[in-house]
């Protein structure tokens, strides 16, 4: 096979050609990427001093998304018309408290919403 | 300017290098996957490694190699 | 036998007591899967991370690219730096110039060699056939920026006062959902479009749709090596053909995602 790459050296990785664009968007993209890096799934770190921050990620992780999965089902039957009003004050409020609690984790533990994001692969980013 | 122009440039070619290097490619045996409903959901490393841009790019990355220093207890 | 990834190995230290009692780990790290390759492989490679040798472990057809990294438990020099990053993407990219190659993520490493040998018998199948995947092929990344379209604004009208306080709420999240909704119908025929038209260029297309508002597209494709000029060519008149978005192209690049790593260990 042909060499995909001549005499490799430090200076043609880092050459501008590996990465092509809009000059100007740069700034943008990196800010845009950076977003991207955040929102994606990290290793835990086994130091003991992050463990307990990766382990509260992991956990509320799992509480926010079965906490979107129903409060999406709620809605569903909210537009389908087989609630009651006072059945869907209950919920509105029951989910609203939720998602206080959930924004009090998470300053607890210090995560951002970002954090939390998680991507699903075919079913795209959690939120 | 020429010079604010080639770190914007750096600053991109490090984030796709990151965006692969730290996040793609092979990773070796001892990986857990927990499933729902045959949907992957998290990926847990035993080989663990916590780290964001911003640290990589100070140059603070923390990889396995400093777990070895609680290897002496 | 049993081989611990050695992250573990503050509970299952690795550790050769050296004569000057001062207590060193080591461990194999790991930089790409390849084809058994020719005995003079190693020259045309070069140094790994700090300056490290490379050595082959191999199985078969299969080889295992790695340094042998060694160094004093109280050596401070654990920290990675980007210079490790660059040199490990070298690394992989002089192994890819000799054969088909499957690169490592940044850090891995096995507790011994016998890990490293354990690895390639235990994987041989999943590497051989991803290493026919990528044979011959590279991966090139895109990125496009847009400036999303206003949501329509008469959906706030019907988030009125008068709703109770919980009902209210729910009616916030269907707002909130529908607007995402609307951005990404058109971001989807987009992408649709742009990807109708890259077909003939590219094998396998690894893809994120509005990871962030502005980030119309993530995407990184699988391209023949022989194809590569022309898939620049032709990213480069889409993103003149379309100047009201950024495009950044990127590559080529070993297949990062194109490696399929379906094996987990456990399932719960």
């Amino acid at each position: 096979m042909k060499p995909l790459f001549d005499e490799m050296t430090r200076s043609e990785i880092l050459e501008p050609s590996r990465v092509q664009g809009n000059v100007d968007a740069f700034a943008q993209f990196s800010q845009e990427i950076e977003k991207v890096e955040k929102a994606m799934p990290r290793h835990l770190n086994a130091d003991p001093e992050h463990l307990e921050q990766g382990l509260a990620k992991l956990v509320l992780t799992l509480v926010d998304l079965l906490r979107r999965l129903l409060e999406r089902q709620a809605i569903r039957r909210m537009e389908g018309g087989s609630l009651h009003d006072e059945e869907i004050e209950r919920l509105g409020l029951a989910f609203m408290r939720m998602e206080a609690k959930m924004a009090e984790l998470k300053t607890v533990f210090g995560l951002k919403d970002d954090d939390l994001n998680i991507n699903l692969g075919p079913l795209g980013d959690l939120w | 300017m020429a010079t604010d122009l080639t770190i914007r440039h750096r600053d991109v070619v490090l984030l796709e290098l990151l965006d692969r290097v730290l996040d793609k490619g092979v990773v070796v045996a001892g990986d857990l996957t927990i499933s729902v409903a045959d949907v992957d959901l998290i990926y847990l490393g035993l080989r663990v490694l916590l780290c964001s841009v911003e640290t990589m790019k100070k140059g603070g990355y923390t990889g396995v190699f400093s777990e070895g220093r609680q290897g002496d207890r | 036998m049993i081989c611990l990834p050695v992250s573990l190995s503050p509970y299952f230290p690795v550790l050769k007591n050296k004569p000057s009692r001062i207590p060193t780990m080591t461990a194999c790290y790991l930089y790409a899967i390849t084809q058994a390759p020719a005995p003079d492989f190693l020259t045309k490679v070069g140094l790994g991370l700090r300056d490290l040798p490379l050595q082959v472990v191999i199985h078969d057809q299969l080889a295992a690219v790695m340094s042998d990294w060694r160094s004093p438990l109280s050596n401070s020099s654990h920290m990675a730096a980007e210079t490790d990053l660059w040199r490990h993407e070298q690394v992989i990219e002089a192994i890819m110039a000799q054969g088909r190659t499957l690169p490592a993520r940044f850090g891995t490493t096995l507790a011994d060699v016998d890990c490293v040998h354990q690895l390639l018998i235990t994987r041989a199948a999943d590497f051989t056939a991803d290493l026919a995947y990528v044979a011959g092929r590279v991966e090139m990344g895109l990125r496009i920026l847009w400036d999303p379209p206003l949501g329509p604004e008469n959906l706030a009208a019907e988030n009125s006062a008068g709703f109770t306080p919980g009902r209210q709420y729910l009616q916030q999240q269907i707002l909130k959902r529908r607007q995402e909704q609307a951005i990404r119908a058109p971001a989807e025929t987009f992408v649709a479009a742009l990807n109708a038209i890259l077909q003939p260029l590219f094998v396998d297309i690894r893809l994120q749709i509005l990871p962030t508002e502005r980030l119309l597209l993530s995407a990184s494709y699988l391209v023949q090596q022989t194809l590569v000029d022309a898939f620049q060519a032709q990213v480069a008149a889409l993103s003149a053909s379309y100047p009201s978005f950024a495009f950044l192209s990127s590559g080529p690049w070993p297949a990062y995602h194109f490696v399929r790593n379906a094996q987990p260990t456990g399932k719960l």
